[in-house]
C-alpha cells in the first residue's frame, strides 16, 4: 500500500513555534498571577484575579498550545493541508493583542473598558481558526477516530466562544436576559472539556504511540471514550442553559467520567504496550496527568453529590495544573525541541554531527522541573482542602519555581543552537 | 562498479532518527533493497503513521543511497504493512529500548 507523504502539505514549523514560545510566556506570567490567588481557595467566586488567572492559563497557554499542536497535526493526522496558513498567521496576531488587551482589563482596575474590545478581537481570532479546521476538514475524504476528536472539540470551541461573547455582552449592555452563573458554566465545561479534553484525547492518540513506540494494541476504549465524553459534554451544557431537571444533569456527569475512564483506561494500555521503556520526565509527567485526572475526576464527582465548592476548586486545581500542566509541558519537552531542530539542524543531516531532540533539553533540569511541579500540586491541592492560605500560596511559589525551569530550558533549547552554530 | 545491498545498507544505516537515537537500519524500518542496475529501490516503513519526520527520513535515506558509488537513481517506497513493531528491531535497539 503506497502511501503519501502528509508532510508535504505541513504548515512552517516556524508558525507552530510561534504558538509555543508566546505560550510558555504567557503561562509564566499565569504563574505570577496565581500568587495573587490564596484569597479564592475559600469558594467559587468571579473575582477579578481569578478572571485574571484562569484566562492567562487557559487562553494564554493551554489554548495557544493546543492551537499550535492543531496547527502541526492536522495536516499529518488528516493528510490534507491546512485550508489557509495565511489565516493561521491572522489568528495568531489577533488572539495575541485581542487577548492580552483582555488581560490587561482584568489585571489592572483602570482598564477593564478594555476588556470588551479584547474579548471580540480574541472571539473573531477563534472564529477564524474554527473555520480554517472547518474548511480543512472539508477537503477531507475519509475521517478516522483522530479526525474525529478533532473536530468535536473544535464544534466545541465554537459554541462555548460564542457563549462567552454572549455572556460579556450580556454582562456589559444587557443583551440578553439569562442565568450568568449557568452560563459562565456552560461556557468552562464546552472550552475545557469540550474543546481542551477532546483535543488532548485526539492528539493523545497520535503522541503517545509515537513518544513511547506503541504498538498492536485495540483501540476499544478511546471510542467509547469519544461518544462518552462528548455526548455527556453536550448533554450537560444544554441541561445548564436549558434548565433541564437535576437528574439529566447527573447523568450527563456520568457519561463524562465515563469517557475520561475509558481514556486513562486507553491510554493504560498504549503504555503497557510500548517498546521504549525509559522512564523519562516525559513518561513521569504523563502518568502524573494521568493519576490527577482521575483524581480531579472523583472531586468533581463529591462537589456535584455534596455541593462543596472546596472540593470543586479541588478538582479544579488536579484538573489545571495536575493534568493539564503535567500533560503540556511533558510534550513540550518533546515537541519544542523539534521545532527548533527542524530549523535549524534539519538542513545540516548527513553534512555534519547534528544533535539528538533529547540533547536539547537540560535533562536535570526538567528532572527537577517535574518534581517541584508534582511537589507543587500536592501542596495546593493539600491548602484548598485544609483552606490553608498561606500553604495555597507556598504551592503557588514551588509552581512559579517550576515555571521558571520551564522558561530556563526553553532558553536552553535556543541557545543550544547557537552555540552549535558558532562552532 | 557493481553495489552489493551490503553497500547499500551500510549507506542507510548513518540516517538516524533524531527523537530515538538510532538508525533506521537497526530499528527494522528498511523492509527490502532491490538493485537494477544503477537504480536502487527501497521498500521501508516508519514507527509511526503521524511521524512529523515522515518526509525528512525519505529524502535522508535517498540522499545516502545517491551516495554509495555506481548509483545513478534511488526510489523509496513507504509502506504500512506489515506495521513496524520493535521485534523488527536489531537486538541491540531491542535491548536498549526495553531495557
Amino acid at each position: 500500500m503506497k502511501v503519501s507523504l502528509a508532510t508535504e502539505m505541513a504548515p512552517p514549523f516556524v508558525l507552530v513555534a510561534h504558538f509555543f514560545i508566546v505560550g510558555i510566556i504567557f503561562l509564566f506570567l499565569s504563574g505570577i498571577a496565581l500568587l495573587f490567588m490564596s484569597v479564592d481557595i475559600s469558594g467559587y467566586i468571579i473575582s477579578s484575579s481569578l478572571a485574571a488567572f484562569s484566562h492567562l492559563y487557559l487562553l494564554g497557554f493551554v489554548m495557544m498550545v493546543i492551537f499550535g499542536a492543531m496547527y502541526q497535526l492536522l495536516p499529518v493526522v488528516l493528510e490534507v493541508p491546512i485550508f489557509s496558513k495565511d489565516f493561521a498567521y491572522v489568528q495568531f496576531y489577533m488572539y495575541v493583542v485581542g487577548f492580552s488587551l483582555m488581560v490587561s482589563g482584568f489585571t489592572f482596575g483602570e482598564l477593564h473598558l478594555l476588556i470588551p474590545y479584547g474579548a471580540v478581537i480574541t472571539y473573531l481570532s477563534m472564529l477564524i481558526f474554527c473555520f480554517n479546521v472547518f474548511l480543512t476538514f472539508n477537503r477531507l475524504k475519509k475521517i478516522t477516530l483522530v479526525s474525529k476528536f478533532l473536530l468535536i472539540g473544535t464544534i466545541f470551541l465554537f459554541i462555548s466562544v460564542t457563549l462567552g461573547l454572549l455572556i460579556g455582552l450580556s454582562l456589559g449592555h444587557g443583551l440578553l436576559t439569562i442565568d450568568i452563573d449557568a452560563w459562565v458554566k456552560a461556557h468552562i465545561l464546552g472550552t475545557l472539556g469540550g474543546f481542551v479534553m477532546m483535543i488532548v484525547m485526539g492528539v493523545s492518540m497520535v503522541l503517545i504511540p509515537m513518544f513511547s513506540l506503541s504498538h498492536d494494541y485495540e483501540e476499544k476504549w478511546i471510542n467509547a471514550s469519544l461518544y462518552l465524553h462528548s455526548f455527556g459534554i453536550a448533554l450537560c451544557m444544554i441541561t445548564l442553559i436549558v434548565k433541564l431537571p437535576f437528574f439529566i444533569q447527573a447523568i450527563a456527569m456520568v457519561l463524562i467520567v465515563l469517557g475520561i475512564l475509558c481514556f486513562m483506561v486507553q491510554i493504560t494500555i498504549i503504555f503497557q504496550q510500548r517498546a521504549r521503556k525509559q522512564n523519562d520526565y516525559w513518561v513521569k509527567n504523563v502518568v502524573f496527568a494521568l493519576i490527577c485526572l482521575f483524581a480531579a475526576s472523583i472531586s468533581c464527582i463529591f462537589y456535584f453529590i455534596f455541593a462543596n465548592s472546596t472540593l470543586g476548586i479541588l478538582s479544579g486545581v488536579l484538573f489545571f495544573f495536575g493534568f493539564l500542566l503535567s500533560f503540556i509541558i511533558g510534550h513540550i519537552y518533546k515537541i519544542l525541541p523539534f521545532l527548533i531542530w527542524y530549523e535549524r539542524f534539519a538542513p545540516f543531516v548527513g553534512k555534519q554531527k547534528v544533535p539528538l531532540l533529547h540533547q536539547m533539553i537540560h535533562t536535570k533540569v526538567a528532572d527537577t522541573q517535574t518534581w517541584i511541579l508534582f511537589v507543587s500540586v500536592v501542596v495546593l491541592s493539600s491548602g484548598v482542602l485544609m483552606q490553608f492560605e498561606k500553604l495555597f500560596f507556598i504551592g503557588s511559589v514551588l509552581l512559579l519555581l517550576s515555571l521558571i525551569l520551564v522558561v530556563f530550558n526553553t532558553v536552553y533549547v535556543f541557545n543550544y543552537k547557537m552555540r552549535e552554530n558558532e562552532k | 562498479m557493481i553495489m552489493t545491498e551490503e553497500d547499500i545498507y551500510n549507506a542507510i544505516s548513518t540516517v538516524i532518527d533524531p527523537e530515538v537515537g538510532f538508525d533506521i537500519v537497526s530499528l527494522g524500518l528498511i523492509y527490502g533493497v532491490k538493485i537494477e542496475d544503477t537504480h536502487v529501490n527501497i521498500t521501508m516503513t516508519l514507527s509511526t503513521k503521524g511521524c512529523p519526520l515522515h518526509e525528512l527520513i525519505q529524502q535522508w535515506t535517498k540522499d545516502a543511497v545517491l551516495k554509495v558509488e555506481g548509483v545513478q537513481d534511488c526510489t523509496i517506497e513507504i509502506v504500512w504493512e506489515p506495521a513496524w513493531n520493535i521485534t523488527m528491531a536489531s537486538e541491540r535497539v531491542k535491548k536498549e529500548l526495553c531495557g
